[in-house]
C-alpha cells in the first residue's frame, strides 16, 4: 500500500453521532421489564468485626425481594484474577471477599445485597437490617502497617503484600563517585478516577439460564471470575459490555457485576444496580499513595551516577492489583535515564483504608513525580539547564532500562520530545504584578504500553467482508471513551478501502464477540488493533489475488480504494470491489477471518531481582508548562501546557490529541487539586463537592504535539498514548512552581496552602 | 399517595406522569424514557443532567420534577430538531470534541443555549459559560473549540 | 416513614399560612440547589415541600428612591444582568458573578443562600456590607433585621418555623456604591469559598469616614469585622503602617476552623491578604 487512505486522518469516531444526540444507551440507560432495583448495604466502619446481622425486618418490607450476605453466597471468597489466564504465581495473587464475613476490612466494604420492586423500597430496606458491629483499631498509615506488631488487616501475619526490587550495578560505589547527592521523600495522595458515569448495570437470566450482564466493564473477562463466584460454568455467565462514560481503570475491577449475578440468580428477575456518585467514591479503587525515599547522586556536569529509591505503596484494605501496580512503580523508578548503578525497592500493603488498584498511569504517575523533581533540584544545584540535564541523561534507541535492563530495540524519541515540548513554549508571558511571579518546569517520562510480558497477552479479533461490500466486525474490546471501537474500524476500512460507514462493529460480549483482553495498560491499539489488522489483511489478500487472477495481472499491482481494485492506481482500469466479493463466494474463498494477536510472552521473573523484558514496549514524551504563582494566597494558574509524545503512529490524530489534551488535565488535577482525604479510613471527601476536578476555567489550552516515529509495536507503528498521557504532568507544573518561587512541593496536591506554608516560613512558624 | 401529577412538554412532546412529591427532575425525565440527560452526581457538581427550561439552563437533579409543571422543556435529544443544535452536534463531532460522550449532551444543550443569547463569544466566555459542566476525558480544549467553530460560522452569517 | 408533600402556593399569604399550619413539618423550596441535594443525604426527610419558586411577588429587584428592594426569590443570575445592582450594591454583584456556575446561578436564590446559612454564603458576606436588612414575615407580624443578626451558627439563624423572608433591603447610598468582594477557592467555578471578603468604603477628605467589612468561611458563620471597622474609621487612608496593622486586627477577628479545604491557620493568614487586596483596590 502506498499512501493511507484512512489511517491517520483526523475522522470523526464511528460512535459520535450516537453520543452527541444522546442516543447511545450507556449501562444505567437499559431497562427490562419487571425488573427489580437493587441497593447494596456498605459497612460503616473502616474496621469492625461483624458479631450479627439481622436481615429480619427488612424482609418483610413489601416490595424486597431478595436480601443476600456473604453465606449466601457460594463461593465468597475467590483470588482476584484480571483477566489472564496465565497462572503467574502468588506474588500475584489476593483474597477477594465479594461480601464482607464476620468482619469489615475498610469503609464502604459491600455488607449485604438487596433487590426489591423500586429503588425507593431497596434503599428503605437497607435502613432496616441491622447490623452489630464492633469497631476494631484498624491500621490507616502503611508505613506504621508494615511495623512488627502492627494492627493486621488480612489473614497472612504481615500486612506486606508484595515486595520487589531491581537495579544493576553496585550503588555503593557509584554514590562514592558521585559529586552531588540528593536525598528525598515524596508523597503521593489517593485520587479518583471521578469518571462521569458511575458504576451500573443490569442483569437477567436468558431462555437458556445463561445469566447475561450488561455491564460498563473495562474487563468483560471477569464474567468467569462470576461464575466461579456463583458456581456456574464459565460459559454460563455473559458479559456484555457497554459503551462506558469513562473507566481511566476504576472499572477494570470487578464492580457491580458480581452483585448483579446473584441477585438475579436468586431472584430470577432483572435487576438493576447502578451505583450513586457517593457510593462511588466510597467503594471503588483508588490510585494508590505512594511514599518514596529517592537518593540519587550526579556528577558536576550532571551526569547521574547512582540512584537507590524505596517506594511503599499503600493497597488499602485488599490486594486487588496492588502488587502489580507495585511492580510497574518499581520498573518505571529510574525513569528514563541511563544510570550505571540502580537499586529499587518495594512493596504494597495493607491498610484499612479504600482499597486501592488500577488508576491511569498504574503505578507510573507516582516515581515520575519524585524522579522528575530531583532531576529539577539538581538541574538548579548543578546549573545545568533543565533540558540539558535531561539531554545528557535520557535513554537512546538501543540503549536499555536502567532497573531491570529491558533493551530498546524499538525507537526511543528522547531527547526530541523534550526538546519540542520545551520550545514550543514560546516566550514567556509578561508579568508585572508584585505579587505574581512566573515559571516554567519540564518533564519527562515512559510508560509501558501493552501488558506484562509474563502475563502472555493476547487479543483476537474477526472480521467479515458481506456480499454488498459492508463489513462486520467482532471484537470483545471494551470502550471505555477512548475510541478503542472505533480504532478497530478504521484500521479495517484502511485495509480494505472502504468507508467508515459501511463498517458494523460488534463489540464487548463475552458469548459472541472473540476475546479481545482487557481495555486496560494501553493495550487495545497495540494488541486488538494488531489482531484486526492480522484478520483484515488476510481478507484483502484473499480478495486481491481473487482480482489479480480476475484481471490477470500481478497482484502487488492492486490496491483497493473507495470499494474498487485499482491496478496501478488507475481511475479507469478497476473492478468494482462487490464483483470480486462475488467471485469469491463462487470460488467459496472465505471473506471472514478470526485471528490471533499474541504480544512477546517471557516468564514471570524474580520479583525481587526483576531482570530483562517486563513489558513489550514503552512510550515516551515530555510536558512542559508555564504557571503564575500569587506569593501571597499560594494559588497557581497554569498559563501554558505543551505535551509531547512519541505516539509511533496516530492512526486517528483526533483521538490521540484528545488523549493527550485529556490526559493532561487528568494530571494536572493530580498535581494542583485531587485528592481523595482519608481521615483514619473514613472518606472526608464523598462527593464532587468535595472531591473536585478542574473545570473548563481553570485549564489552559493544552498544546499537543505529536511526534510520529512509525517506531512503535501497533498497527502501523502506533503506539499506546493513553495512560502515558498523564504520567508525567505533574512534576512539570511543580518544577515551574519551583522556577516561579523557588518552592519545592514534595507531596501533592500542590494546594496553595503547602505554596503559602512554605513561601511564608516566618509566618508560619511564629 | 400518588397524587401529584406532572404535566410538562419535552422536545415539544407532552408528558404526563405520577410523581413523588422529592423526586427531581431529572429522575423523572430518565423515568419517562429521556435517558439522553445524563445522571453523573444527583448534586448539582457535574452538569450532565443540564436542560433548557423556558429558555434558561438548569441542572435538572437539583430541580423537583414537580417545580417544572406546565414548562417547556429541551434536552439534548430535542435540540436535533433546532438548526444551532444540529451545527453544534456536527461541530463536535467532525471536532472530536466527543470522548465517552457522557458529558455531552449536557454541554451540547448548556453551549446551545448560550450561543442563543450570545452568539459569538470568545473562547474565554465559551469556558466560562460551560463551567458548570464537567468532563472528565477531553480536557475540554476539543469541546471549546467546536463551540467556537459555531461561534465562527455564527459571526459570517451575520 | 412519612412520606414527602408539596404544596405550591399563589401568594406569599398562603405560604404564611401554610407555616403556620405545619410548622417545623413545613420546608421552603426556592431554588431548590441546596434542598435536594440535602433531600438525598436525608437530612431533609418527611417534610412538606411548599414551593414558593413561582411566587411573582417574592421576585424581582426594584430601585426605590434611597434603597433597592430584592425579592428573596431573585435567582444569582438576576443579581448579574441587574443595573441597579451593579451601581447601587457592586460588591453584591461581584459575589453574584463568582457564585457558583452560570447554570446554579439560573435557580439558586439570594434568599435561599441568606437561610442555609452557610459559613462559607456567598451572597451573605457581600449583604453584610451592604448593612442589608431582611424584611422577615410569619402571618402574626413582620419585623426587619439586619442581616449582621440573623446568623447564629452554622446553618443556624434566627428565623422562626412560622416565618419567612419576604424581602432584602439596603440602602443607595455612597458605601454601598463602593464595594469590593474577593473570593479565594481551590478552583475557578463551582467552588465552595476557603475564604471570601467583601469590603465597603467611604472615603471623605482622604479620611474613611464609612467602612465595613465581612468575610465568609472563617468563623461559624459570615460575619462582619466590627473591631477591624472601628479602627479604620477616620483613620487617613493612606497613613503609615495602616495596613499592615489591619491585617493583623483582621487575623485577630477572624475565628476559622480547619477542613478538608484548607487549615484555620492558612484561612486566618489569608483573611488578612484578602483584606489587603480588597482594601486596595477602594482607595
Ligand atoms: C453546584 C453548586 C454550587 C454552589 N455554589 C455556591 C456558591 O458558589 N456560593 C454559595 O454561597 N452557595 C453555593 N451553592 C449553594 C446554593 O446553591 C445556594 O446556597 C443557593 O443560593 C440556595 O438557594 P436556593 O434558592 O436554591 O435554596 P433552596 O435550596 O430552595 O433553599 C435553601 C434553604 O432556604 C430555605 N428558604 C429558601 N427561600 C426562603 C425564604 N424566602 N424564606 C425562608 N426560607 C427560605 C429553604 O427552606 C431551605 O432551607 C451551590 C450549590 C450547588 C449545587
Ligand atoms: S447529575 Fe445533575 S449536576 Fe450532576
Ligand atoms: S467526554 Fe467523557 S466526560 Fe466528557
Amino acid at each position: 500500500m502506498s499512501e493511507f487512505k484512512i489511517v491517520g486522518k483526523p475522522i470523526p469516531r464511528h460512535d459520535a453521532w450516537s453520543k452527541v444526540t444522546g442516543d447511545l444507551k450507556y449501562a444505567d440507560d437499559f431497562s427490562l421489564p419487571g425488573m427489580l432495583f437493587a441497593k447494596v448495604l456498605r459497612s460503616k466502619y473502616p474496621a469492625a468485626k461483624i458479631i450479627s446481622i439481622n436481615i429480619h425486618k427488612a424482609e418483610q418490607l413489601k416490595g424486597v425481594q431478595a436480601i443476600l450476605t456473604a453465606k449466601d453466597v457460594l463461593h465468597n471468597e475467590t483470588v482476584t484474577k484480571f483477566g489472564q489466564s496465565t497462572e503467574v504465581g502468588k506474588g500475584f495473587e489476593g483474597l477477594y471477599r465479594v461480601l464482607a464475613d464476620k468482619e469489615v476490612r475498610f469503609m464502604g466494604e459491600a455488607v449485604a445485597l438487596v433487590a426489591a420492586d423500586t429503588e425507593e423500597i431497596a434503599e428503605e430496606a437497607l435502613d432496616l437490617i441491622v447490623v452489630e458491629y464492633e469497631p476494631l483499631p484498624g491500621v490507616f498509615d502503611p508505613v506504621e502497617a508494615m511495623k512488627p506488631g502492627a494492627y493486621l488487616v488480612g489473614e497472612n501475619g504481615t500486612n506486606i503484600i508484595g515486595e520487589f526490587g531491581c537495579g544493576q550495578g553496585d550503588i555503593e560505589k557509584g554514590f562514592a563517585k558521585a559529586e552531588v547527592i540528593i536525598k528525598d521523600t515524596y508523597k503521593v495522595p489517593f485520587v479518583d478516577h471521578a469518571y462521569l458515569e458511575t458504576e451500573g448495570g443490569i442483569a437477567w437470566i436468558d431462555d437458556y439460564g445463561v445469566i447475561n450482564i450488561r455491564v460498563g466493564s473495562q474487563v468483560i473477562e471477569h464474567f468467569r471470575d462470576v461464575a466461579d463466584v456463583l458456581g456456574l460454568p464459565h460459559n454460563k455467565v455473559r458479559y456484555i459490555g457497554t459503551m462506558m462514560g469513562g473507566g481511566f481503570g476504576g472499572k477494570e475491577d470487578i464492580t457491580v457485576e458480581t452483585y448483579l449475578a446473584l441477585l438475579t440468580w436468586k431472584t430470577k428477575k432483572p435487576v438493576r444496580l447502578v451505583y450513586t456518585r457517593e457510593e462511588s467514591i466510597l467503594s471503588h479503587s483508588k490510585r494508590h499513595p505512594f511514599i518514596m525515599k529517592y537518593k540519587v547522586g550526579a556528577k558536576k556536569d550532571g551526569k547521574l551516577v547512582a540512584l537507590d529509591a524505596e517506594l511503599v505503596a499503600d493497597a488499602g484494605a485488599y490486594p486487588y492489583l496492588s502488587p502489580w501496580v507495585t511492580l510497574y512503580a518499581t520498573v518505571n523508578a529510574a525513569g528514563p535515564y541511563c544510570i550505571p548503578n540502580v537499586r529499587v525497592k518495594s512493596c504494597c500493603v495493607l491498610t484499612n483504608n479504600t482499597f486501592t488498584s488500577a488508576n491511569r498511569g498504574f503505578g507510573a504517575p507516582q516515581p515520575n513525580f519524585a524522579y522528575e523533581s530531583i532531576m529539577d533540584e539538581l538541574s538548579h544545584k548543578l546549573n545545568v539547564d533543565s533540558l540539558e540535564i535531561r539531554r545528557i541523561n535520557c535513554l537512546t534507541t538501543g540503549k536499555a532500562l536502567s532497573t531491570t535492563g529491558q533493551v530498546f530495540k524499538t525507537h526511543v524519541a528522547l531527547p526530541e520530545v523534550a526538546e519540542k515540548a520545551w520550545a514550543a513554549l514560546g516566550e514567556p508571558v509578561e508579568c508585572k504584578e508584585e505579587n505574581r511571579k512566573i515559571g516554567r518546569g519540564l518533564a519527562i517520562g515512559l510508560m509501558s504500553y501493552g501488558r506484562m510480558t509474563f502475563l502472555h497477552d493476547s487479543s483476537r479479533s474477526y472480521v467479515r467482508l458481506e456480499s454488498d461490500g459492508s463489513v462486520l466486525i467482532r471484537s470483545g474490546i471494551p470502550d471505555l471513551g477512548g475510541g478503542q471501537v472505533s480504532l478497530l474500524c478504521q484500521i479495517v476500512a484502511e485495509e480494505l478501502g472502504i468507508p467508515m460507514s459501511r463498517i458494523k462493529i460488534y463489540y464487548s460480549d463475552t458469548a459472541l464477540t472473540p476475546l479481545a483482553g482487557t481495555t486496560t495498560a494501553t493495550r487495545q491499539t497495540y494488541m486488538s488493533g494488531n489482531a484486526t489488522l492480522k484478520a483484515a489483511r488476510e481478507i484483502r489478500k484473499r480478495v486481491i489475488n481473487k482480482a489479480a487472477e480476475m484481471l490477470n495481472v500481478n497482484p502487488e499491482k492492486l490496491d483497493i480504494i473507495n470499494e474498487k481494485i485499482l491496478v496501478n492506481y488507475d481511475q479507469s482500469k478497476y473492478l468494482p470491489l462487490v464483483k470480486v466479493i462475488k467471485a469469491c463466494n463462487t470460488a467459496g474463498i472465505e471473506l471472514f477471518c478470526e485471528a490471533q494477536f499474541n504480544a512477546p510472552f517471557t516468564i514471570t521473573p524474580d520479583l525481587l531481582n526483576i531482570r530483562g523484558m517486563t513489558f513489550p514496549d514503552f512510550t515516551f514524551g515530555a510536558q512542559a508548562v508555564e504557571v503564575a504563582v500569587d506569593t501571597e494566597t499560594g494559588q497557581i494558574e497554569v498559563l501554558k501546557l505543551v505535551t509531547c509524545y512519541d505516539v509511533g503512529k496516530a492512526i486517528n490524530p483526533l483521538s490521540v490529541e484528545g488523549q493527550m489534551e485529556g490526559g493532561s488535565i487528568y494530571g494536572m488535577g493530580y498535581a494542583l487539586i485531587e485528592e481523595v482525604i482519608m481521615e483514619k479510613g473514613i472518606t472526608m471527601t464523598p462527593s464532587f463537592a468535595e472531591y473536585i476536578i478542574p473545570t473548563a476555567v481553570d485549564v489552559p489550552d493544552v498544546k499537543a504535539i505529536l511526534v510520529e516515529s512509525g517506531g512503535g509495536l501497533g498497527p502501523y507503528g502506533a503506539k499506546g498514548i493513553g495512560e502515558p498521557s498523564c504520567s508525567i504532568i505533574a512534576p512539570a507544573i511543580l518544577n515551574a512552581i519551583y522556577d516561579a518561587v523557588g518552592v519545592r512541593i514534595k507531596s501533592l496536591p500542590a494546594s496553595p496552602e503547602k505554596i503559602i506554608r512554605a513561601l511564608k516560613k516566618d509566618y508560619f512558624e511564629k | 399517595m400518588e397524587d401529584y401529577i406532572v404535566e410538562l412538554t419535552v422536545n415539544g412532546e407532552r408528558i404526563s406522569s405520577p410523581v413523588k412529591p422529592e423526586e427531581s427532575l431529572l429522575k423523572f425525565l430518565r423515568r419517562n424514557g429521556f435517558t439522553e440527560v445524563k445522571c453523573g452526581c444527583e448534586k448539582g457538581e457535574c452538569g450532565t443532567c443540564t436542560v433548557i427550561i423556558n429558555k434558561k439552563t438548569v441542572k435538572s437533579c437539583i430541580m423537583l420534577a414537580l417545580q417544572a409543571r406546565g414548562k417547556e422543556i429541551w434536552t439534548a435529544k430535542g435540540l436535533e430538531k433546532q438548526e444551532l443544535g444540529r451545527k453544534l452536534q456536527e461541530s463536535f463531532v467532525n471536532t472530536g470534541a466527543i470522548q465517552c460522550g457522557f458529558c455531552t449532551p449536557g454541554i451540547i444543550v448548556t453551549a446551545k443555549n448560550y450561543l442563543d443569547q450570545n452568539p459569538i463569544p470568545d473562547k474565554g466566555e465559551i469556558k466560562k459559560a460551560i463551567s458548570g459542566n464537567l468532563c472528565r476525558c477531553t480536557g475540554y480544549k476539543k469541546i471549546v473549540d467546536a463551540i467556537y467553530a459555531v461561534a465562527v460560522e455564527n459571526q459570517k452569517s451575520i | 416513614m412519612v412520606p414527602f408533600k408539596y404544596i405550591s402556593p399563589k401568594t406569599k399569604n398562603e405560604v404564611l399560612e401554610i407555616l403556620k399550619e405545619e410548622k417545623v413539618k413545613a420546608c421552603i423550596v426556592a431554588g431548590c440547589t441546596n434542598v435536594l441535594p440535602n433531600i438525598r443525604d436525608k437530612k431533609i426527610v418527611s417534610k412538606v415541600l411548599v414551593d414558593i419558586s413561582d411566587i411573582e411577588e417574592l421576585r424581582g429587584i426594584s430601585k426605590e428612591k434611597d434603597k433597592v428592594c430584592i425579592g428573596p426569590l431573585t435567582t444569582i443570575a438576576e443579581l448579574t444582568n441587574s443595573e441597579a445592582i451593579s451601581k447601587e450594591g457592586e460588591v453584591l454583584y461581584q459575589a453574584a458573578e463568582q457564585f457558583a456556575d452560570p447554570i446554579v446561578r439560573n435557580n439558586a436564590t439570594v434568599g435561599g443562600n441568606l437561610v442555609t446559612a452557610s459559613p462559607a454564603a456567598d451572597m451573605a458576606v457581600p449583604l453584610l456590607t451592604l448593612d442589608a436588612i431582611l424584611k422577615i414575615e410569619s402571618i402574626e407580624r413582620k419585623r426587619g433585621v439586619r442581616l449582621k443578626d440573623f446568623f447564629i451558627g452554622p446553618e443556624k439563624t434566627i428565623l422562626r418555623e412560622d416565618e419567612m423572608i419576604t424581602g432584602i433591603e439596603f440602602e443607595s447610598s455612597n458605601i454601598n456604591k463602593n464595594g469590593c468582594f474577593i473570593k479565594l477557592g481551590l478552583r475557578k467555578a463551582m467552588a465552595i469559598a476557603v475564604a471570601s471578603i467583601a469590603v465597603n468604603l467611604e472615603v471623605r477628605e482622604n479620611k474613611i469616614a464609612q467602612v465595613r467589612i465581612a468575610m465568609g468561611s472563617v468563623a461559624p458563620t459570615p460575619i462582619r469585622l466590627t473591631v477591624v471597622e472601628g479602627f479604620l474609621k477616620n483613620k487617613e487612608v493612606n497613613s503609615n503602617g495602616l495596613i499592615e496593622e489591619a491585617i493583623n486586627k483582621v487575623r485577630e477577628e477572624v475565628d476559622p476552623i480547619s477542613d478538608i479545604r484548607a487549615s484555620a491557620e492558612y484561612r486566618r493568614y489569608v483573611s488578612g491578604i484578602l483584606f489587603k487586596r480588597a482594601f486596595n483596590k477602594l482607595t
